[in-house]
């Protein structure tokens, strides 16, 4: 990306890298990239959180319809008949962006504060600014899925513009 | 054992709340550091606190420096549980008075093997 | 789909005859699972093809990879906590009595990733007995592929959180990228090598310490004692042997006294045999 500063050390590498562990420890599941098509259309449901200070930008976790009920139930163990409620599930995958910003955020060099998760659905929830500037994005298998993984930066938002 | 711990994620704490219920913990939960005072202040007497960073109405570090200025709950081990992982961020936590620092994620044995650095494994299931 | 019992069987008696390393009937879910990414990578349908062109046409690299693949390298820094409180409270101590030229050197027999070889680095550090002595620690390892991790001294998130306190690893370590890296201070004194246990030892010199931890537990008990037997030839007669929590001496090889260290024990050269 030649847009970015050289300093930013967030690739797709670096984000795989963090996808590993949390997919791991916290999903206790392996990650399987997608091989399917491209998801186009924008997901069911969106997790994210936002990075602001020396660096600005915005991580976020992007669920197929039904994929993010999936990440809840494996992260809190649940039982293949138990039925999560909404909130359950947003709290869950609100918490695993809040892992994967926090570990993002934590190859940063300099000061960087991690916001709050936020947990959009519904039709008009696609909160991308054109101005953002995509830093890295890769997309995962979840049983049959698509998850994307998405990170941000509004760094450059007038270069973007010119 | 007590523990107390501080999340604003549900299921989190309910991770947490998992693992230290079977070491033989006795559990209370907290969603931010203002209801983690409400319940130190109610008289609750944790042995040990697990304690996110991020969090709405009172951060965790802001919880840490609380607790610290208390002289009543000076034998509390505060130990955060944060996806906050800078080399810098667990250099202030440390100097806010927390005594150890796991990183989010995490795993089970990962905590267990905390908690015995801080020798507060209860001693049934000490290695 | 399960691995057929001729595929095991090649297996097994390949990882004991090039490591020692028994695998019992029931492993054959290990075996399967281990072996399975190294089929794909070899682009072999499942493992027991993999496996027959193992049979068919032997290859050096590919045996080695097989033979890695079965160790088990499930390593923590401190790990079990007591034998390096022993280590720093009573071990590094009494050497620091006994050794005129204040130098020591310590050999982890199988290091794995080097979490066990910093930890004895990081330790003596820690121990004002031997502060400014001069520290030598040979780290071996039969996997060499995990020996190139250890060399490299950078671990993970999940990895820095297994057994390390907080303000060590924020004494000995930097952030990079998504990992931490260990100080040059605490890797300097550490020399990696690849090393089989059980293969007539290259010439180490004598060591003053000797970590043998969580390795015994895979070989059978010839081969126990018979490493058991070489260990006592490289290690100095006041020297100190740390073994596993599951592992001792008693039974195996009776030339070792057991000494109570804190909640552990090491073990140490009887005086008849030194
Ligand atoms: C479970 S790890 C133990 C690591 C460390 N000593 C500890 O206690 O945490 C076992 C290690 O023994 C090594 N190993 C197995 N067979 C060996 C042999 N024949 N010679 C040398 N190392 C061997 C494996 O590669 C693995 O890294
Ligand atoms: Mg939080």
């Amino acid at each position: 990306m030649s847009l970015l500063p050289e300093t930013s050390p967030i690739d797709d590498e670096l984000v795989r890298a963090v996808v590993d562990q949390v997919w791991e420890s916290l999903l206790g599941a392996e990650v399987v990239p997608w091989y399917g098509e491209d998801p186009v259309a924008p997901p069911a449901l969106q997790a994210q959180v936002t990075l602001t200070g020396d660096w600005n930008g915005l991580v976020r976790l992007g669920c197929a319809e039904g994929a993010a009920e999936g990440i809840a139930a494996a992260m809190l163990m649940a039982g293949a008949d138990e039925e999560l409620p909404p909130e359950d599930v947003h709290d869950a995958v609100g918490e695993v962006v809040n892992v994967v910003g926090g570990n993002v955020k934590g190859a940063l060099l300099g000061d960087t504060a991690l916001g709050l998760p936020r947990v959009l659905t519904g039709p008009d929830h696609d909160t991308r600014t054109v101005a953002a500037v995509p830093v890295s994005r890769c997309v995962l298998d979840w049983h049959g899925l698509p998850v994307t993984v998405e990170v941000f930066t509004h760094e450059n938002t007038k270069e973007c513009r010119s | 054992m007590r523990a107390l711990v501080v999340d604003d994620s549900r299921a989190m704490r309910r991770i947490v709340a998992r693992i230290l219920t079977g070491l033989g913990y006795e559990v209370a939960e907290a969603g931010d550091g203002q209801q983690a005072l409400e319940v130190l202040a109610s008289g609750a007497k944790p042995d040990l606190a697990c304690i996110d960073w991020n969090m709405p109405v009172m951060d965790g570090l802001t919880f840490v420096v609380k607790v610290r200025e208390n002289p009543q709950w000076r034998d509390i081990t505060l130990m955060m549980v944060t996806t906050e992982s800078e080399h810098s961020q667990i250099v202030r936590a440390l100097a806010a008075g927390a005594h150890e620092y796991l990183i989010k994620p995490f795993t089970p044995d990962s905590l267990r093997e905390k908690l015995d650095l801080l020798g507060l494994l209860p001693s049934e299931v000490a290695s | 789909m399960s691995i057929a019992p001729e595929a095991f069987t090649f297996v097994r008696d390949l990882v004991r005859r090039e490591s020692a390393i028994v695998l019992d009937p029931g492993k054959e879910y290990l075996v399967e699972s281990r072996l399975t990414p190294l089929a794909r990578h070899a682009g072999e349908g499942d493992v027991d093809a993999y496996v027959r062109s193992l049979q068919v046409r032997h290859d050096p690299v590919r045996s080695r990879q097989v033979v890695e693949a079965l160790t088990t390298n499930e390593t923590s820094w401190f790990r079990d906590a007591d034998p390096f409180t022993a280590l720093r409270t009573q071990v590094l101590p009494e050497l620091a009595k006994a050794r005129t030229n204040r130098q020591l050197r310590v050999w982890c027999a199988a290091c794995s990733s080097g979490q066990e070889p910093y930890s004895v680095v990081m330790t003596a550090l820690d121990t004002p007995a031997v502060a400014g002595w001069r520290l030598d620690v040979v780290a071996t390892d039969l996997n060499e592929e995990i020996l190139q991790r250890a060399r490299r001294g950078t671990y993970s998130q999940l990895e820095v959180n297994r057994g390390l306190p907080a303000t060590t690893l924020v004494k000995h370590f930097t952030r990079e990228g998504a990992s931490w890296r260990i100080s040059p201070t605490v890797s300097a004194p550490v020399t990696f090598r690849p090393l089989n246990l059980m293969r007539p030892f290259p010439p180490m010199g004598t060591f003053d310490a000797v970590f043998l931890r969580n390795v015994l537990i895979y070989f059978d008990l010839p081969t126990k004692r018979d490493i058991l037997r070489r260990v006592r030839q490289v290690l100095a007669p006041d020297g100190y042997l740390f073994l596993g929590a599951a592992e001792m001496t008693m039974g195996v090889d009776d030339s070792w006294q057991r000494m109570p260290a804190g909640r552990s024990s090491v073990y140490r050269i009887r005086g008849e045999e030194r």
